[in-house]
């Protein structure tokens, strides 16, 4: 009897850590679908910022055509439940993130184009769209935290092995957002 | 109590970024303004000691005519006529300072608020009151007393603030107050397809219980500070984060903080507008008391301040600017 006893309570455990297992697994699949959803709004402006770049910025036609390359490489869809997908959809994306701030500060340096209304526009949607990622990612890195903490901690890594259900990469800053600023890099 | 004879000249000085170009508008619109609700005010304070030194021995016969009343006669109708002529006579002697704080207002506060640009005020205007019902961070209430309306366009955002009160029919329809303070109503240039709530942490229970019978998410954010004093509902996750980032939580906490520090401050993001309410027992646009001189331009320079946090917290969330999203 005492058997039977203890063993509905090793179920009852089991189930209770299984539903939260697949809660937060499935919270964190949303929570991408968050973030694809604001990527593919970035995606969609890229070339209508390309079009308007291309028109003035002569001597930057290799930084349009990698940023035109790197879109096509970032768009690829990923299963959120492949790890390693992730983290080049990830990667992928913080390298046109960085190309992107890359053109918009040699956009600097063509007053025409710098003071052009469709481009003051562009830039202003593009940073608009910018902040909607960075919301998406908070929210991302929240529903991973609790799911990486839920299949690491014990007992809940135990019953994480047995359904295979792994942790998921964070969505990190790019290395641009990350480096220390220079002043005198900028005050030239 | 004060009776001076001549007059100090007030004197604005600009202490702060956002005071720029103030002390010239002061001078300009202001200054003389301020010099007669001064000798204004002096006038009143003479009559409100003399309605004072003929009204105060006045309860005297009240409260005799009111017992004789209710020993001798009818009780209720007894506690009637005293109470009644009671609040007539002291209504009668507060009429200067009535007088003195409406003076100050309509002559002072409708001048100041121009400084901003588009913003004008009313004494009796109050929010339309459906805009209250349909918030979900206003309670129930049976009674709705409002005023001090500021209203008008700040940098392309119209908006609109002012102070209300609150009150619901409790037990033997007795009323009680459920919400006395400052409501701010700011429409957004951006539409938001969801809706989100910042209201105060009311505890593990308290936030549990209304938790329970809300049909938005909990939207849990990295900051700890702003986590620990709000709780924070959403329909969208994503925008909630949006709307709810570093900046506007400290653009939010500055907002309670030049209003009352010990205030409560709740927000709701909903369609296209930003609904705040500030719980104070503080006036915001009250002249001082009656003895005290209203040539002190300190109360000026808080209310700047408001202000100010009021604009910060439209300008943090890009509400001027159209993006096309």
């Amino acid at each position: 009897m005492e058997i039977l006893i203890l063993l509905l309570i090793v179920a009852a455990v089991f189930y209770v850590l299984y539903v939260g297992l697949i809660h937060k697994q499935n919270a964190a699949k949303e929570s991408f679908s968050g973030i694809d959803v604001q990527l593919k709004k970035r995606h969609d402006l890229i070339p209508n910022v390309l079009t308007i770049a291309q028109k003035f910025m002569d001597h930057e036609k290799s930084l349009l055509t990698e940023i035109t390359t790197l879109r096509t490489k970032a768009e690829s869809p990923v299963n959120p439940a492949d790890a390693d997908g992730l983290k080049q959809k990830f990667a992928a994306e913080a390298q046109l993130d960085d190309k992107m701030k890359s053109l918009f500060v040699a956009v600097e340096n063509y007053p025409t184009l710098k003071s052009d209304t469709v481009m003051v526009q562009a830039q202003q949607t593009y940073n608009e769209v910018e902040e909607h990622i960075s919301a998406a990612r908070r929210f991302y890195n929240s529903a991973v935290t609790e799911l990486n903490n839920a299949v690491k901690v014990f007992p809940g890594s135990i019953v994480a092995g047995m359904l295979s259900i792994k942790e998921m990469p964070y969505f990190e800053a790019t290395e641009t957002d990350r480096k220390e600023v220079n002043a005198a890099d900028i005050l030239k | 109590m004060e009776n001076t004879a001549t007059q100090a000249t007030p004197v604005f000085i600009e202490r702060a970024p956002y005071e720029k170009g103030f002390a010239d508008f002061f001078e300009k619109n202001l200054k003389e303004r301020l010099q007669k609700a001064e000798t204004d005010r002096l006038e009143l304070l003479k009559e409100y000691d003399h309605r004072k030194t003929v009204g105060y021995p006045m309860y005297v016969p009240v409260i005799l005519l009111a017992g004789i009343l209710f020993l001798y006669a009818d009780p209720q109708f007894g506690l009637f006529v005293g109470i009644g002529l009671g609040a007539l006579l002291y209504q009668w002697i507060q009429g200067p300072v009535h007088k003195y704080r409406s003076n100050v207002k309509e002559g002072i506060v409708a001048e100041l608020v121009t400084f901003f640009g588009e913003l004008s005020f009313s004494e009796s205007r109050k929010l339309d009151t459906q805009l209250l019902e349909d918030s979900g961070i206003v309670p129930g209430f049976t009674t709705y007393n409002g005023g001090d309306h500021l209203s008008g366009n700040y940098d392309g955002v119209d908006m609109e603030m002012c102070e209300v009160e609150l009150k619901q029919k409790g037990n033997k329809d007795r009323e009680y107050v459920v919400f006395k303070g400052e409501m701010f109503h700011i429409k957004l240039k951006k539409t938001f397809t969801g809706k989100t709530i910042v209201k105060k942490d009311s505890g593990f229970l308290g936030n549990a219980f209304g938790g329970i019978f809300t049909k938005l998410e909990r939207v849990k954010l990295e900051d700890p500070k702003f986590e620990k004093e709000f709780e924070v509902y959403g329909t969208d996750q994503v925008e909630a984060r949006y709307l709810l980032t570093t900046a506007f939580m400290e653009r939010l906490l500055t907002l309670r903080d030049t209003f009352d520090k010990n205030g409560t401050i709740q927000c709701e993001f909903s369609n296209d507008h930003l609904f705040i309410t500030i719980a104070t027992n503080r006036d915001l646009f009250e002249a001082g008391p009656i003895e005290e001189s209203c040539l002190d331009t300190e109360d000026i320079h808080i209310f700047l301040s408001q202000m100010e946090s009021v604009f910060q917290v439209i300008e943090v969330l890009k509400l001027n600017k159209y993006t096309g999203l």
